[in-house]
């Protein structure tokens, strides 16, 4: 093996790649004169988990909301398998095959867990809901995704635990048999045994061949889910790096590369204690 | 609070939820827990139970206390028609809180409907022109609620107190305070509150009509599950596709109709109207829904429920009067009721919805 | 009940109608009926629906001419030995006829000995009336019928009824009107409407106008209602947008009150004739804010009414009409009522 052939290897590799279902090109948003995203390219591609990670304030969630339909960018195109497409709402994002799972879950508390799952793709028997088969189905894709033991389907969402919801939520984008996943900050209220809980929800989205698009704060669970890292300031992508086990230090210095260069600081000479106060900023 | 054999079965199971390979078994844990106490939760799920216990004592109560008079059929027939035009109001109200808005026009849209209709019928119009107009009021009224309301952004609370204002005033402007009384009435009007066969009146028909449709609207078609949704968490609606903005706009105007034709039933029963009809059916309303169990956030609620509290609302009125005790007590004991149910329906969701909220 | 002993010039004028006397000589003679006639026993019996008596009226809670009808009926219970219980529509329902037809509905169901009822409307109360008279109950209208003569018709079948003639009551008032403030044809008369809904008031409007039409006079009618400070600025605004008002007429205590308290300096010279009476009426006349009320005493309204059913019941004496009014109160025949006005109204 000569170094080029390695070389070759790698772009073999990067050939073998599923081409993207999801790509943003050069898209941008502005609120008045504040620029949130400036000429962003990012793609999703089949069975990837890309967690987007950056500072507070650095396009994030403005990102995950043209990705979702419920912004439109200003500048640049969105691409599904390849062709612009334009997503006017979080319906029509729906419709594409975008699911989102926000941080409030897109889950109603006061209804059950069969009314949640198909709430606006409701099943219908002539005029009426037909909540038999509603719950039926409900029963049957929560048993095939694994969430069979999760007790009565007519029982309100309320009664469920944080990690049973976020698993509701991803179980109905695998169930729907939606193309992409996008989650705000999945883990946030949850416990640690519970986190994995969701990361294996995640990952199974994974295999059933979705592109998954993950808002994660914490750098350490985030090194445990992701493939690739997307990193955000002010707006600007900075990095697109494959997960090859970068220490929590390594992340926290693509998020603060922007920062450090304003503030003059060599990035060798860091260490973790000041890293983390400058995240805490 | 101490956990319930459901709380506990909740506790066994979370935590069990780690996916299997796609396709794969699960072990149920906990599942004969749930198998035993699945019976009761689903009987202290329906909202109707606390509502229909009430019911129950009062009926025992007032039986035992009004000497044989207050079970007789002649006094059912006579709580039906009392409560007939309130329930109808209170049908659409109780629709209205489930999607988390408030209307506090009702009872001016009441009376301002059926009078126009009463001055219609009483001008020779045709009685059916003057139903039509009837409820084409009860349309707009409600389309303008909604709309102002999802327009501007506003409360309903407020947008509803306005419109009660601007109606209540309309309908003094169009009658100078008169009633207007319709001496020989029209087939209509007889359909709508004349006498079916004795004492027994058409309008407990409506009014069981109007729950049935609006039952089956609200807890069995996609409409009335956005309903739920919207009123639950209008983002989360919002979020999984629901047209927010129409479905608030529709429950509106589902309650304004129903105003209206309470409006109209009234007439039928009294052919006479007048402005200060209906004046207390919008607190009526909602004190029936929310003692039905509708939920004054939102999001929970069954019609079904808010017509039981329709009837004890009745049953409180007439069996007080029956039982000889003072009828200066009925509003002191309809608000003790309120607070009564209320906390019973918080005591009972605890307990089936578990406590970890 | 010194009222007509007096020897005073306007004495002559408070009795018009004969009945009166009548009335009170058959309340006087049941009283002793049942204080003599060994009806102990009825005292002490038990409470059974088939004993009962109800007593229904449109009368809201905070209207002060109200009481006395109450006490009146509740006098006679007392004194009869019988068990009548008084039903009340609540403050939110003043002015809904439909709270008091759901009011009577249940009466009548309870199958009672008698019931006593006002019939404010032509057609809302016709068909619980219509079932009392077929469940033989018997059935005495007071204070407000659904005809201008207090009669019942096919419609609304009754007994009897107790309480003035609200037409010709107008018209006494407006003629009073006329003779005590000296009115021109063309004076601007207002009348003070606070129960647009109800027909006895409108009985009385009707007799109003009638009475003035002779002397050329056309009053404007203003709608207010039960709330005495809303009703008071309603009036208040018209009498400021339209000065050179002659008169004011009322047509019950909440108008009254809503008439004086929108007077205001301007306005004092304005004189007022008004309908009913209560304490409050009684000290506006003494102080001369009020030249005159049309009296149709209350008090006997509820007493009688109860009589006449339980002499229906015990004896089968069928119930009469008693007018019980009107009478005009002035200045000057009103000062000895005083001590009786809160419980009797007279």
């Amino acid at each position: 093996m000569t170094g080029g052939s390695s070389t070759e290897g790698v772009a073999g590799a990067a050939l073998v790649q599923p081409s993207p279902w999801f790509e943003a090109r050069r898209v941008g948003k502005r609120f008045g004169s504040v620029v949130a995203l400036e000429e962003v390219d990012v793609a999703f591609r089949p069975g990837e988990i890309v967690a987007l990670i950056g500072d507070n304030g650095s396009g994030k969630s403005t990102f995950v909301k043209i990705a979702s339909g419920v912004y439109q960018p200003d500048g640049g195109t969105l691409l599904i398998e390849g062709r612009e497409a334009r997503l006017r709402s979080a319906k029509d994002a729906r419709q594409a095959g975008i699911e989102t799972v926000h941080q409030d879950l897109g889950l109603v508390d006061s209804m059950s867990i069969a009314r949640n799952f198909f709430l606006g793709a409701e099943l219908r028997r002539g005029p009426f809901l037909d909540l038999t088969r509603m719950e039926r189905e409900t029963r049957k894709m929560l048993v095939e995704i694994g969430l069979g033991n999760l007790r009565a389907v007519g029982q309100e969402v309320s009664r469920l635990s944080g990690g049973e919801r976020q698993a509701i939520s991803i179980g109905r984008a695998v169930a729907f048999q939606k193309r992409m996943l996008i989650l705000d900050e999945p883990t946030s209220a949850l416990s640690i045994k519970e986190t994995e809980t969701v990361f294996e929800f995640i990952r199974m989205a994974k295999v059933r061949g979705l592109a998954v698009l993950c808002v994660m704060h914490n750098l350490v669970q985030v090194r445990d889910i992701a493939d690739r890292f997307v990193v955000f300031w002010h707006g600007r992508k900075v990095a697109d790096v494959a997960n090859t086990g970068q220490s929590e230090k390594e992340l926290a210095e693509y998020i603060l590369e922007g920062k450090l260069s304003e503030l003059g600081i060599e990035r060798s000479s860091l260490d973790t204690g000041t890293l983390r106060a400058l995240m805490q900023e | 609070m101490a956990p319930t054999p459901a709380a506990a079965a909740t506790v066994s199971s979370r935590g069990d939820t780690s996916p299997a390979p796609p396709g794969g078994s699960q072990p149920v844990a906990g599942g004969w827990q749930l198998a035993a106490s699945s019976a009761l939760t689903r009987l202290l799920r329906q909202r109707e139970l606390g509502i229909a216990l009430v019911a129950i004592i009062l009926f025992v109560l007032f039986s035992l206390l009004s000497h044989g008079t207050f079970d007789s059929v002649q006094n059912w027939a006579a709580i039906g028609s009392a409560t007939a035009e309130l329930g109808i109001v209170t049908v659409g109200v109780s629709l209205l809180m489930v999607s988390g808005e408030f209307d506090l026009s009702v009872g001016a849209n009441f009376a301002f409907a059926a009078l126009v209709m009463a001055l219609m019928i009483h001008d020779g119009y045709p009685p059916l022109e003057a139903l039509g107009a009837d409820i084409g009021i009860g349309i707009g009224v409600g389309l303008l609620n909604g709309l102002v309301t999802v327009m501007l952004d506003i409360p309903s609370f407020i947008t509803t107190l306005g419109t009660f204002f601007l109606w209540s005033g309309v309908t003094l402007l169009v009658t100078g305070g008169q009633t207007v009384t319709i001496l020989n009435p029209p087939g209509v009007l007889t359909a709508l509150g004349g006498s079916v066969s004795g004492q027994i009146r058409a309008e407990i028909f409506w009014w069981l009509g109007a729950g049935l449709v609006i039952g089956l609207l609200l807890h069995r078609t996609v409409t009335g599950n956005w309903l739920f949704a919207v009123g639950g968490k209008r983002f989360a609606a919002r979020e999984t596709g629901v047209p927010v903005v129409r479905t608030r706009v529709i429950a509106f105007v589902i309650c304004g109709v129903l105003a209206a034709f309470a409006g109209a039933v009234q007439l039928g029963h009294l052919d006479s109207m007048s402005a200060s009809f209906g004046s207390t059916y919008q607190l009526e309303a909602i004190a029936a829904s929310v003692v039905g169990g509708c939920a004054l956030t939102g999001g929970r609620g069954s019609i079904l429920g808010a017509m039981i509290g329709t009837v004890v609302l009745q049953m409180l009125d007439n069996g007080l009067i029956l039982s000889g005790v003072s009828p200066y007590w009925y509003e002191s004991v309809v608000g003790v009721i309120v607070i009564a149910a209320v906390a019973l329906h918080v005591r009972i969701g605890r307990l089936t919805r578990g406590a970890e909220q | 009940m010194k009222l007509f002993g007096q020897s005073r010039p306007r004495a002559a004028r408070i009795a018009r109608l004969a009945a009166v006397p009548v009335a009170l000589v058959t309340a006087g003679s049941l009283t002793a009926l049942s204080l003599a006639g060994g009806a102990s026993a009825s005292r002490t019996a038990p409470r059974s629906a088939s004993g009962t008596y109800y007593f229904v009226s449109h009368g809201c809670p905070t209207d002060t001419f109200w009481p006395p009808v109450w006490n009146g009926a509740a006098d006679a219970a007392k004194r009869l030995g019988i068990h009548v219980d008084i039903l009340h529509i609540t403050q939110a329902e003043c002015g809904s006829t439909a709270a008091e037809v759901n009011l009577l509905e249940t009466a009548i169901a309870a199958h009672p000995a008698g019931i006593a009822t006002t019939v404010t409307d032509p057609t809302a109360f016709s068909s619980a009336l219509k079932t009392a008279a077929a469940d033989h109950i018997p059935v005495v209208v007071f204070n407000s019928a659904p005809t201008a003569n207090g009669l019942p018709n096919a419609a609304n079948p009754y007994l009897a009824y107790v309480g003035q003639s609200n037409y010709s009551a107008g018209v006494g008032a407006a003629h009073e009107a006329v003779s005590e403030f000296h009115l021109k044809s063309g004076a601007k008369v207002i009348v003070i409407d606070h129960e647009p809904t109800n027909i006895s008031l409108t009985q009385r409007l009707n007799g109003i106008r009638a009475g003035f039409r002779p002397s050329g006079i056309t009053p404007t009618v203003i709608a207010t209602s039960d709330d005495v400070s809303s009703g008071a600025s309603i009036v208040g605004a018209y009498l400021t947008s339209h000065k050179g008002v002659d008169a004011i007429l009322t047509l019950g205590t909440t108008g009254t009150d809503e008439a004086v308290q929108a007077l205001t300096a301007d306005s004092l010279h304005i004189r007022i004739g008004a309908f009913d009476l209560d304490s409050t009426t009684l000290a506006y006349i003494e102080r001369g804010t009020v030249t005159f009320t049309v009296d149709q005493q209350p008090y006997l309204q509820g007493y009688l009414s109860i009589v006449e059913l339980f002499l229906d019941k015990t004896e089968g004496a069928a119930p009469v009409n008693i007018p019980t009014g009107p009478a005009f109160l002035t200045s000057s025949n009103v000062k000895e009522l005083g001590r009786f006005v809160n419980h009797t109204g007279f």
